[in-house]
């Protein structure tokens, strides 16, 4: 049988097979590759390998070793050219969801007044749920044009009803979960048991994201489904029979466009009724007694009537569990404690069922889903012939992922972006804000004494904590400008071809393309980037992906390279900027290299990835971000760098008697960081000074800069050698990261990958230091 | 020490205790694996 992998571009055939194992094969089924599914090859990634994929009106990247196991056939003609044009009948409203007109259930019993209803918000990755959860909570988290933006979950209440507590959850594509932030969602859902669901379908994918519906119906919890993006659907010409799809589907249907604030007020009218009378879904059962001779439907309502005592015992929903127990979902199997003769009967049933069906049992469970998708969509959705957005992201595609045009355009994009942000825009605000800070110190030094403030506090305010966050808060600009620019990559779309076209490099080196962004994400911040790595499907990926995120320089580290490049280096402060960030890149490499050879044998998981159409950043989410980031930053500088200044500056006062010392040599923080002076002289850090800078820096990298200026009491440029200062420089990229990533990675891994980091990062810091250090002796710096 | 010492140390004070308050307060914030009712392990379901 031929495979997709031999496919040629534009090439339209239909699924036969598909191979693999677990996980990954239910992600394909869950994702349309089911058999019968028609699948056109669009492209290859630049590399020639991943390949670009359109099937049920959307893009799924998908390796060749991948597309090997997928066997297809020929389709004669595109099966859409020969479907007929369906006429919509007028169709009667409903109702459902609306108070005094229908009830769904007549028995259903309506909350307690006063209980806080509780919701969640459901739907596939990159479907606009925060956009909503924004829109109808006005709170204002980050949204993103990338499949996975969030990846832990969101509280608020409703506007303008204070009683309720809705949930953002992370984007699933189907309840059998496949990487760890799906798991947040499901286990949610399942466990959490929220009043009412709010299943948001983005329609320009309408046939995956109604897979994820169907299986929320089977949860039998109250639910609305929102049609979300309506407005590009109808402006390219596109309609949807939004009465007959709320009947057939037994839940209330609503239009909206979160990102135009349309539809909102009923959706929300519709979610509070349901939620408030407990009203569920008409119907989840979607299989048809005569369908493909009824072979599903017969094993569904057996294996269900088996099963039905244990899924109650458990409180799970009956319908939800024997489409789990079909598709040999372990966790739900073993939850429900089936003894040894009800799983030989559910697996007679199983196999009966798939040899009167001729499919295997998930593939058999997906086509079902599927088949009703289809007919639904087919009398209820007139689809646009292709839209603006759509031609626009392909127009575009043709160049940022062109085969020759893609790796230099990443490149030139990347430049750019450094270039505008370190020698432009960021080193202008910059500045402007040194100039500031100096001034209101000026201003602030004349008024103590003028004030004959005491000398100890004048010592403390100046050159303790002006000296100490006044020269961390100059970076302020930079950080924002990078973010800035990260924030229009990522909201464009652009970040997911990234990960397109470097699957091919990250897996020499033992990832997938995916662990690209949370890469870049870590040349903002180590935090965000390592719980991003939650959209990473295998462990082993995740953890790899953990491990090499501090390599990537991140923004706080700015203003040590700043700092030193402008005292020691400033005729050639672009190229040192640049190697410290090559020399990142290329320790994380062979880091990555000893990684999968050592820890992490074997092979990066598939890359099935959705891409989504390139989109207009918005201005104002891109502003909320750069606030945020701000605001974040400024948080620090007056916490954790305050804290770490006072403390510095106390240490570096006083003696072990308390006494206020002459020569900072002899105060408690020199005996200190005399300790650990023998282990980082081989480097040329063994001074003291040095030591206590990079100590304060694991509470925030910022203030190393600080403590080097109060320790030095300003004069860092003449008290150390260049070679020092490249030393440092050195140390500083590579070494341990700050707490807050730390933490970060404690959460993720738990306490010991977290010890783990911290000295493995220490000692490649010193080793590159090292190495660095006996380079420059031999060529005669310093 | 004068009015002005008095007044200095006060404000320093008072901008470490909340900055100690905010970091404590931050550190809590875990991330969360959907199963609170068994996890207890973020502080997302106290909001």
């Amino acid at each position: 049988m031929e495979t997709l992998r031999n496919i040629k571009i534009g090439e339209t055939v239909r699924v036969e097979s598909v191979g693999g194992e677990g996980a990954l094969r239910q992600h394909f089924l869950d994702m349309g590759l089911i058999p019968g599914a028609e699948v056109t090859l669009v492209k290859y990634a630049p590399m020639g390998d991943p390949m670009e994929l359109r099937l049920h009106g959307y893009e799924l990247t998908l390796r060749l070793a991948d597309a090997e196991q997928i066997g297809v056939c020929p389709v004669a003609s595109k099966k859409e050219a020969a479907k007929k044009e369906h006429r919509h009948k007028k169709s009667e409203h409903p109702g459902l969801g609306e108070g005094g007109r229908f009830h769904a259930k007549d028995d259903g019993v309506p909350l307690e007044k006063g209980t806080v209803m509780r919701f969640a918000l459901v739907g596939n990755q990159n479907s606009g749920k925060t956009t909503l959860f924004n829109r109808l909570t006005g709170s204002k988290q980050h949204v993103g044009n990338f499949p996975g933006v969030t990846v832990d979950r969101k509280d608020g209440a409703i506007k303008g009803y204070p009683d309720t507590l809705i949930t953002d959850l992370p984007g699933i594509y189907s309840m059998s979960p496949y990487s760890s932030e799906e798991i947040v969602s499901r286990n949610f859902v399942l466990n959490e048991k929220p009043h009412a669901i709010i299943n948001i379908v983005d329609v320009a994918n309408i046939e995956r994201n109604l897979y994820l519906t169907m299986q929320l119906l089977e949860m039998n919890i109250p639910m609305v489904v929102a049609l979300n993006m309506m407005d590009e659907l109808t402006s390219n010409g596109g309609t949807i029979d939004i009465n007959q799809m709320e009947r057939r589907l037994g839940v209330p249907v609503v239009p909206i466009s979160a990102a135009k604030n349309k539809g909102i007020e009923e959706l929300v009218e519709h979610a509070i009724h349901i939620a408030y009378y407990q009203e569920r879904p008409l119907r989840y059962d979607f299989c048809a007694k005569n369908e493909n001779g009824g072979a599903v439907h017969r094993c569904l309502h057996g294996i269900s009537h088996l099963i039905e005592d244990h899924a109650e015992s458990v409180d799970m929903p009956i319908r939800f569990v024997t489409s789990k127990v079909i598709e040999n979902d372990k966790l739900v199997i073993d939850k429900l404690g089936l003894d040894q003769n009800e799983l030989e009967t559910v697996e007679h049933i199983v196999s009966q069922m798939e040899k009167e069906r001729g499919l295997d049992r998930s593939s058999a469970i997906a086509d079902m889903r599927f088949s009703f998708i289809h007919r639904l969509c087919d009398d209820t959705v007139k689809k646009p012939a292709e839209s603006r957005e759509h031609i626009r992201s392909r127009r575009i595609d043709r160049f940022l992922t062109g085969k020759y045009t893609a790796i230099p355009a990443f490149i030139l994009i990347m430049g750019m972006v450094f270039f505008l942000t370190f020698n432009v825009i960021g080193a202008f605000l910059q500045g402007l804000f040194e100039t500031g800070v100096d001034k209101l110190t000026e201003l602030t030094d004349k008024a103590l004494t003028n004030a004959h403030v005491n000398s100890v506090i004048h010592d403390l305010v100046i050159d303790g904590i002006f000296a100490g966050v006044g020269s961390v808060l100059s970076f302020l600009p930079i950080i924002v400008t990078l973010f800035f620019f990260l924030s229009l990559l990522e909201d464009s779309g652009y970040i997911a071809r990234v990960a397109f076209f470097m699957d091919k490099i990250l897996r020499k080196v033992g990832l997938s393309g995916r662990s690209i962004v949370p890469l870049l994400i870590g040349f903002g911040c180590s935090v965000p980037a390592v719980m991003s790595t939650r959209t990473l499907p295998s462990e082993r990926d995740r953890k790899m992906t953990i491990l090499l995120t501090p390599f990537m320089s991140c923004t706080a580290k700015l203003p040590i390279y700043a700092f030193f490049v402008n005292a020691f280096f400033p005729k050639r402060g672009g190229l040192i900027m640049i190697g410290l960030y090559l020399l990142g890149i290329v320790s994380g490499i062979i880091a990555a290299y000893i990684f999968k050879g050592t820890l992490f044998r074997g092979e990066a998981v598939p890359f099935v990835m959705e891409l989504p159409n390139y989109r207009l950043p918005s201005a104002g989410n891109v502003l909320q971000l750069l606030w945020e980031k701000a605001k974040d930053f400024l948080q620090r500088a007056f916490s954790v760098i305050l804290i770490a200044t006072i403390a510095v500056w106390f240490l570096q006062s006083f003696d072990l008697k308390l006494n206020m010392v002459e020569d900072a040599g002899d105060s408690i923080l020199a005996k200190i960081a005399g300790i650990f002076a023998p282990i980082m002289k081989p480097v040329g850090l063994g001074d003291w000074r040095i030591l206590v800078a990079l100590i304060s820096g694991f509470m925030a990298k910022e203030s190393v800069v600080s403590t080097l200026k109060i320790l030095y009491s300003g004069d860092v440029a003449s008290a150390m050698s260049s070679m020092t200062a490249a030393c440092l420089l050195v140390f500083s990229l590579l070494y341990t990261p700050c707490v807050a990533a730390i933490a970060a990675v404690k959460r993720e891994l738990g306490k010991k990958w977290a010890l783990a980091e911290v000295v493995w990062q220490c000692a490649v810091a010193w080793l590159a230091t090292l190495v660095i250090r006996a380079v420059l002796l031999l060529i005669g710096v310093g | 020490m004068n009015i002005a010492d008095i007044v200095i140390l006060a404000v320093i004070g008072l901008a470490v205790a909340l900055a100690v308050r905010y970091i404590v307060k931050s550190s809590k914030n875990g991330g969360c694996c959907g199963d609170c009712g068994r996890c207890g392990g973020c502080s997302r379901h106290q909001q």
